[in-house]
């Protein structure tokens, strides 16, 4: 994952940067701290804090991330309470750095209800920053969590092909619940994602004339009705290569969504943009 | 309505009290719509008082978390300060546990002061608990919001500044809030800067803001709405620009008393620049769908020209289509609605 990577490569910035920048410093001395004393009240002071420190929001979001593996390598941490405590009172961007550091941090237990806690959040940020690019919920989260996580991706118009072992982690509850919210979509005669196909799997019949329902429909649909009949085993002549590759193509085709998004309304249909 | 967008068209706001986790979208909808760019939401009481500190602890996180989130939708920058309020200081075994919490909140990104703090009875405990937030404020250096009492105004806010005073805060780092014309001299004189209330009913009216205005100039007067789940009007400050426009005050006063001097006052915080809502794209979640967005920088600016003018025509279309169900026909009967977009993207650029 990107932003991994590019987390690994402040680390490495910190020994050479805290002889010059002043925020790199002070973070590299805060973080000694935390690694030799454990959990202190000013914790929570300095976890805010890096906001003042580093002017730039990735920045700022890796900081935070390294101040919290400097933290749990101190064995005497209390993990329960721990993570509960900070979660609850961290802020959104203090919020979304916690759910980013779960792929850092060695696992422990305590931390899944935390993530399942973000999966209900109502700030799409903040579910972005679990449910995306996070290999968390793939290793982690029960089949119940993982499908609720997915599902409500979809309803919030994220981009599937960007969660973590989406694959791997198919199942045929999901795959039923999918297609169920496909069907009220189009009772209701909204659109449907053409990623939510990716989900399918051959424990649940398809019938023909959802094939040829997409066949129909805009050129990612078709392409996806494609790929679809590629995972039913049936014939099929390819647009794209995978599911990746039509979920990348989908949202940069996409139209910005912009305006108040309210879960499950499909930007289509928002009716008012103030800016 | 319609006649208030006109004549303010390209004017930019900052409301610096307004509680927001009362009021609705729509409430943020018009306000967005007028160009209310920035607003501040100082710690309040709910109407009646909490019982247990958790339910503290939860009111400043959806300061800092879900209402901030909320105003984001609606391209308006969110901001707020943090405090225990007067009427609340009286239950002493409640205040000490906030007290406690405080400081980790006052730490926190875009929390501009402590506020609102002050006098509401004037007892002892309020003024008790409003002197330890002033060594809060004066520890974090942050500005502070000070809300002055209903009744007893005039001798609960000398009493207010000269505390402050005495604790050795320096008045430029202090905001007067709820003055009215029997207050404003003093508070001038102190050095202090003087924010007023629109009420629609009580505390002050448009038009008397406008005499103040003309009497007194626009040096550290500031304007503000202190809309809540009482009867009060989340346009305030807009709708007072408007009116001093319609008297005749020069356009620099205007701006400043509702924009500028706000910004200077809580600026002094370090966490309120106008870069933050006049760089950063607003509503724009795009680059999260494309390569690894989700990591964005803070200042960059993506739309070019021609994006926009495609915005444009897509906005033009989008909107014949769905014109029916918009909500900003009922603003302005009769007018496409399409119009307003288009004139915004303009305005971006």
């Amino acid at each position: 994952m990107e932003w991994i990577k590019e987390y690994q490569k402040f680390k490495l910035e910190i020994d050479q940067q805290s002889l010059t920048s002043i925020p790199y410093r002070e973070l590299k001395q805060r973080s000694i701290f935390y690694e030799a004393f454990g959990l202190k009240e000013d914790f929570f002071a300095d976890f805010s804090r890096m906001a003042r420190l580093f002017k730039s929001e990735r920045e700022c979001l890796f900081a935070r991330i390294f101040l919290l593996e400097k933290l749990t390598k101190n064995e005497s941490l209390p993990h329960v309470t721990f993570w509960k405590e900070i979660y609850e009172t961290a802020d959104e961007k203090e919020q979304i750095a916690l759910l980013r550091s779960l792929a850092i941090i060695p696992f422990s237990p305590a931390m899944i209800p935390i993530a399942e806690m973000a999966v209900r959040s109502n700030l799409t940020t903040v579910f972005d920053a679990i449910c995306l690019q996070n290999p968390f919920p793939g290793h982690y989260f029960s089949e119940n969590s993982w499908n609720q996580m997915v599902l409500k991706a979809l309803f919030s118009e994220r981009p599937l092909f960007k969660i973590a072992q989406l694959d791997k982690r198919k199942n045929q509850a999901l795959a039923q619940m999918v297609f169920d919210y496909a069907m009220e979509r189009w009772a209701a005669k909204r659109n449907v994602p053409p990623e939510l196909w990716r989900m399918m799997q051959q424990e649940v019949p398809i019938r023909k004339s959802i094939t040829d329902r997409l066949s129909q429909g805009s050129s990612f649909e078709q392409a996806a009705s494609q790929l679809l009949l590629q995972d039913y085993q049936l014939e099929h002549q390819n647009i794209y290569q995978d599911w990746d590759q039509l979920g990348m193509a989908y949202w940069k085709a996409k139209p910005r969504p912009q305006g108040y998004q309210q879960a499950g309304s499909g930007y289509h249909q928002i009716n008012y943009k103030p800016e | 309505m319609k006649e208030l967008y006109h004549k303010l068209q390209g004017m930019r706001f900052i409301d610096p009290h307004i509680h927001m986790t009362s009021r609705t979208t729509d409430d943020y909808e018009r306000m967005a719509l007028l160009g209310v760019k920035a607003i501040i939401e100082p710690a309040f009481w709910l109407g009646q008082p909490r019982t247990s500190v958790g339910s503290f602890r939860d009111y400043f996180n959806s300061l800092v978390g879900w209402e901030r989130f909320r105003a984001s939708q609606f391209g308006i920058k969110h901001y707020c300060t943090i405090g225990l309020n007067a009427k609340e200081a009286n239950d002493e075994a409640l205040a000490e546990q906030v007290m406690e919490i405080l400081p980790r909140y006052l730490q926190k990104e875009g929390v501009v002061g402590v506020g609102e703090i002050g006098f509401d009875d004037q007892t002892a405990l309020e003024e008790k608990y409003f002197r330890l937030q002033l060594e809060l404020a004066k520890k974090y250096q942050l500005p502070v919001q000070i809300h002055t009492p209903h009744r007893d105004k005039k001798r609960g806010t000398l009493r207010s500044m000269e505390i402050c005073l005495e604790h050795g805060l320096d008045p430029g780092l202090v905001i007067i809030d709820h003055n009215n014309e029997e207050t404003i001299e003093k508070v001038l004189d102190l050095g202090f800067w003087v924010a007023f209330t629109i009420y629609p009913r009580t505390k002050m009216g448009n038009e008397r803001m406008v005499k103040l205005v003309e009497t007194y100039g626009a040096d550290r007067i500031i304007v503000d709405s202190s809309a809540d789940w009482g009867v009060s009007d989340p346009l305030a400050v807009p709708k007072t620009a408007y009116m001093m426009l319609e008297k005749g005050i020069p356009m620099a006063q205007i701006e400043a008393v509702t924009y500028k001097n706000a910004l200077l006052a809580y600026g002094q915080s370090g966490q309120f620049e106008e870069a933050d809502w006049l760089q950063s794209q607003p509503i724009d979640k795009a680059e999260l769908y494309g390569g690894n967005g989700v990591l964005r920088g803070k200042i960059r600016r993506k739309n070019s020209t021609k994006t926009l003018l495609s915005n444009e025509k897509q906005n033009h279309e989008w909107h014949a289509a769905i014109a029916p169900a918009c909500q900003f026909n009922n603003l302005f009967s009769g007018y496409y609605c399409g119009f307003f977009h288009c004139k915004r993207d303009y305005w971006e650029r």
